[in-house]
């Protein structure tokens, strides 16, 4: 192993580590969760995520069309008009942080959370 | 002494084809990978490596675009904007790897430049995502693509030091 290839494999640790940690704290004491959806790179619509939202949403942009199901505070796609069908086979989001791309119709799906904690009702 | 040359250019030749030709199969039948929807290892970047070890930097950069270029061709119906993005991500990840060969080669092994690949592929794909939906939460998956990128480089870095080894000598001295 060269200098370099242990100096890579040391940034590779470090990102990892980030990485995780991130994925820990970013879903942590966000109560209040937004869907953001994107069509052709603007905001098309902004949907309050709780548990009890339940609706299904078309989503139109100049190449094409998605569907989305939010049921029981999570988030999927059903149906798409791209070939390839990534969003679909994603699966489920839910935490804040998570989103979904559609590239080939550039669509995207991201949940947005808020900092709603103990911790800041008592600091401020 | 003219005819040794073109001798050796054929065969220098024969063997980028062969290279192009594996890159475009390995391409298609390797099978997507968990846990991010779509992404791969990239088995195409063993042959870029390849023609870097054997031949030298022209000729990896020809084996880079042409197999990306032909790969395209080859999954027909592909959408412009993923075929940009695997495209763009392929090539930007082969040029920092001829880059790093070129400068700093004393300073990392084979699967150290293959790790730089496999970051440079997906940091680029994720900045043509990015400008695509020009959605900031997508910042999000920047450290796991990054450490993935990474991983995936350094699996197909160990491969080729693998296959170079067993290889060397039939193409650099065999008939």
């Amino acid at each position: 192993m060269e200098k370099g290839d242990k100096l890579l494999a040391l940034i590779l640790v470090v990102i990892f580590i980030f990485a995780i940690g991130q994925y820990a704290f970013v879903s942590i004491g966000k109560a209040k969760r937004t869907i953001i959806i994107r069509s052709d790179g603007e905001i098309v619509q902004q949907i309050p995520l709780n548990e009890t939202t339940e609706t299904i949403i078309t989503i139109k942009s100049k190449e094409g069309t998605i569907t989305m199901q939010v049921k029981n505070g999570k988030v999927h796609i059903i149906e798409s008009t791209c070939h390839d069908e990534l969003c679909i086979k994603q699966g489920w989001i839910s935490k804040a942080g998570e989103s979904i791309v559609c590239l080939p119709n550039r669509i995207s799906i991201s949940i947005v959370g808020e900092e709603k904690n103990e911790i800041d009702s008592i600091t401020y | 002494m003219k005819s040794t040359r073109s001798h050796i250019k054929l065969k220098e030749l024969i063997y980028l084809s062969i290279l192009i030709a594996l890159g475009i199969v390995l391409n298609l039948i390797e099978p997507p990978i968990s846990p991010i929807p779509g992404s791969k290892l990239g088995l195409a970047n063993i042959v870029i490596l390849l023609a870097l070890l054997f031949f030298g930097e022209s000729e990896a950069i020809v084996v880079a675009l042409l197999r990306a270029i032909l790969s395209a061709f080859f999954k027909g119906m592909l959408h412009p904007i993923p075929l940009f993005t695997s495209v763009g991500g392929s090539i930007m990840a082969a040029i920092a790897m001829i880059l790093v060969y070129d400068l700093y080669r004393k300073h990392f092994s084979i699967v150290g430049i293959s790790i730089i690949g496999g970051i440079v592929n997906n940091l680029t794909q994720f900045f043509i995502v990015l400008y695509i939906t020009k959605n900031s939460a997508l910042w999000y998956y920047l450290p796991i693509l990054l450490f993935l990128g990474g991983i995936s480089g350094w699996a197909i870095g160990l491969i080729t030091k693998i296959l170079y080894n067993k290889t060397k000598a039939v193409v650099k001295n065999g008939s």
